[in-house]
């Protein structure tokens, strides 16, 4: 699964990338990007690893002591530049009916594209 | 000659009345009850909200009323020994660090019982992502 070949844009998948997409240079971790996609915990970690695989996105630790800040820290993840681009391609060239993507995230239904 | 007795129109129709209004105060509390159910989550999703846009904002030392569910934590960590060797400290740290910011934001132990739950059945998912990013960086190396 190469940047070429990307990931199967299934509808979580879709709605990650719109999500991230809406602002790209925006860092986000696990839990804001679920609310954000308004999907089920547990559902982005897979679909954010194929996405990173492919080279659509990056990760990063967050930067501060867990020992000071009384807390783990948090996976922070973003598009790529390519990524932002791929991501773009990708989801305009499938085709989920708006009206399914407003039942599912009105939130990002025509917004990020 | 004495009539026999009889209700009087007007009782009955009060009596119908009384019983439509328990049938209405019924139902308005059941609905009392949705929109009260509702607003706990609401708030518990504005605490969460908040406490993700202000991180310096929180104690360094947990909240008693707040704490981690230690049965979801125990099930977080058992759950990345599923994950090929190489990705599961990453993983484990990344959901001790969900299960923190869920109980930060006042989600009960149930709730973060659930959300491990959610975990574990995405769990085969995300270790074949992995495995198939592994194979495909093997292959370009």
């Amino acid at each position: 699964m190469g940047k070429d070949a990307g990931p199967r844009m299934t509808l979580p998948t879709q709605l990650v990338l719109r999500a991230m997409i809406a602002d790209p240079t925006r860092e986000m971790y696990g839990l804001e990007l679920t609310q954000a996609a308004e999907l089920a915990s547990g559902t982005v970690h897979p679909i954010l690893a194929r996405l990173e695989g492919c080279g659509w996105v990056e990760s990063r630790w967050e930067d501060v002591d867990p020992k000071r800040a009384g807390r783990p820290r948090r996976r922070y993840y973003r598009l790529t530049p390519d990524g932002v681009q791929y991501a773009v391609t990708a989801l305009a060239r499938v085709r989920t009916p708006a009206p399914l993507l407003a039942r599912l995230n009105p939130g990002l239904a025509g917004g990020a594209l | 000659m004495r009539r026999p007795l009889a209700p009087a129109p007007d009782l009955t129709r009060e009596r119908d009345l009384a019983h439509d209004l328990g049938r209405d105060l019924a139902r308005d509390r059941a609905l009392a009850r949705d929109h009260a159910s509702a607003l706990d989550l609401a708030g518990a999703r504005d605490r969460w909200f908040s406490l993700a846009d202000s991180p310096a904002g929180r104690s360094a030392v947990p909240d008693a009323d707040h704490a981690v569910s230690a049965a979801a934590e125990r099930i977080v960590v058992n759950l990345v020994r599923l994950l090929p060797v190489s990705s599961r400290s990453r993983y484990r740290e990344e959901f001790t660090a969900e299960l923190d910011e869920l109980a930060a934001a006042g989600l009960t132990r149930w709730a973060q019982l659930g959300h491990a739950g959610r975990l574990t059945v995405r769990i085969w998912s995300l270790r074949s992502a992995i495995r198939t990013n592994t194979r495909a960086s093997t292959r370009r190396a």
